[in-house]
């Protein structure tokens, strides 16, 4: 598989009060077109940063950011979806779910019929007229997860999407985003603390070590889709990637 | 009508009972109609001179439109100024805070001056009025956009003027219209105190011609009819604001929905 982008020796530093604080050291992931990635490590690593490096919303301070293109700006080539939600309250459902194509501007009733049959297919029909305050944190979680999948880009950012929610919901949400990444194939890196998550979706995980992170080990995942949460091997698997956490974490 | 009176049922009672203990001691101590006039009385007046008030009236109106709108677009200007320019702020807001320590009252007299005793020095009061509250408000809704929201626009390579059209804009809307309902009600103050200072109409000028001749009955009743005015005003921008902010009145309304169920 070709790669679909790739960071190259990324670091990072952000100033403070006299001095500067070392955020990522020479972190270099490869990410391969179609694929899963997972990028999991102790809170506070500097994990968001790097993914904002890849969205091209912050420079680092040296490496590099390579797409097919060549090195350059990824914007165009990636869709990004912040911690929080950030659906616009003000757009009904149907509207924030349109907003990259509006932005990019392309037709928009078009963009709201392809949108609409995205929700029906993925459990938000319905929910087309409603506003953002009148969903549930599960509903407005797979609303901004469509939204980012209509934004016609072939990789996905997304930092931490499920992790406000509570546990039951989170794990639906799981399922249910495997579901549509498998529908609508797109290449995924996701930002999570959640290792059971990171198991169970990714192709590859991607361990950050403790600040300044670097990729302290990666694992590759094989085993056929859509996996048990307490297949032996995935648990085995989450054991090894929690005990080097608390290590990291100790050593942080 | 009766789901407003429903709303507003404890508002009337007040009144009323006001009004009542009003109209009782006034009859029962022999108040001189000079000093201090019945309800009953300042309602008769009120509709026996209703042309004259409505007249007069319409003046104020049209002083507080005027107002409002040099004011507001002023007021919209200097905000998007103060947003997009931190250095431009950095000199102007410290201006615009001390222009509000100006008593207006010291600079309607100049106005009245400058700009004579026709619409144009009463509508410049309320400007000065209203274009504070709204700078403020607008100001802060600009800013009331998260650094996620916009990380996420940038993402999608949107341009600035994409950003203010798309989230900056709408997002400002509900503090825009609160400096505008603030603005408002100071408006139609601000135009009376234009027109106690020199004027040739309005319900300002009226108010202080119908005092020098003794007819309190009158000032009254364009007391009764400056209010009303207000309500008005104030009752056409909330519906302005409504049909405007509708996905936040449907908040609201599922809000209410909640709690009683």
């Amino acid at each position: 598989m070709p790669s679909a982008i790739a960071a190259e020796e990324i670091t990072k530093s952000f100033p403070i009060a006299g001095g500067k604080i070392p955020v990522l050291k020479r972190v270099s992931i490869d990410i391969r077109s179609g694929s899963w990635s997972t990028i999991i490590g102790p809170s506070g690593c500097g994990k968001t940063t790097f993914l904002k490096i890849m969205a091209g919303l912050l420079q680092p301070d040296s490496g590099r950011i390579l797409t097919d293109a060549g090195e350059g700006d990824p914007r165009g080539l990636i869709a990004y979806m912040p911690q929080s939600d950030t659906l616009l309250p003000w757009r009904t459902a149907l509207d924030n779910a349109i907003l990259a194509s509006e932005i990019d501007g392309r037709p928009r009733e078009e963009a709201r019929a392809k949108a609409k049959r995205l929700f029906a297919r993925f459990g938000l029909a319905g929910f087309e007229a409603l506003y953002p305050v009148e969903l549930s944190g599960g509903m407005r979680q797979r609303l901004a997860l469509i939204r980012t999948f209509l934004a016609h880009r072939e990789v996905l950012l997304l930092d931490e999407p499920l992790g406000s929610l509570d546990a039951l919901t989170r794990a639906t949400l799981q399922d249910w985003l495997l579901s549509v990444w498998e529908e609508l194939g797109k290449t995924i890196l996701l930002v999570t603390h959640d290792v059971e998550e990171a198991t169970l979706l990714s192709d590859r995980i991607h361990l950050l070590s403790a600040r300044p992170a670097h990729v302290r080990k990666e694992f590759t995942v094989e085993f056929p889709r859509p996996r048990s949460r307490t297949a032996e091997p995935l648990v085995k698997l989450k054991g090894e990637i929690l005990d080097l956490i608390h290590t990291e974490a100790f050593n942080a | 009508m009766p789901r407003l009176f429903k709303e507003y049922s404890g508002t009337f009672l007040l009144l009323v009972l006001f009004l009542l203990l009003w109209e009782v001691g006034v009859r029962l101590f022999n108040v001189p109609f000079y000093i201090l006039p019945t309800p009953s009385r300042i309602l008769l007046v009120f509709f026996t001179n209703l042309p004259l008030l409505s007249s007069h009236g319409s003046m104020t109106i049209l002083e507080v439109a005027m107002g409002m709108l040099i004011g507001g677009a002023g007021g919209i200007v200097l905000a998007l100024i103060i947003f997009y320019s931190p250095s431009l702020e950095r000199a102007i807001y410290p201006l615009i805070i001390a222009s509000q320590m100006i008593p207006i009252f010291a600079i309607a007299p100049l106005l009245v001056v400058w700009f004579g005793y026709g619409l144009w020095s009463k509508a410049t009061v309320a400007a000065l009025i209203v274009f504070f509250p709204i700078v403020v408000n607008a100001v802060d809704g600009l800013r009331s956009v998260s650094g996620e929201t916009i990380d996420l626009l940038r993402s999608l390579h949107a341009s600035e003027w994409q950003i203010f059209r798309v989230v900056r804009l709408p997002a400002s809307l509900p503090s825009f219209f609160s400096g505008l309902k603030i603005g408002i009600t100071l408006s139609v103050v601000g135009a009376t105190i234009g027109e106690w200072i020199g004027a040739k109409k309005g319900l300002g000028y009226l108010m202080i011609q119908s005092n020098a001749l003794l007819r309190i009955d009158l000032v009254f009743a364009s007391i009764l009819t400056l209010s009303l005015l207000g309500l008005f005003l104030f009752g056409a921008l909330r519906i302005i604001e409504q049909h405007t902010l509708r996905w936040r009145t449907r908040v609201e309304v599922n809000k209410t929905l909640r709690v009683k169920q």
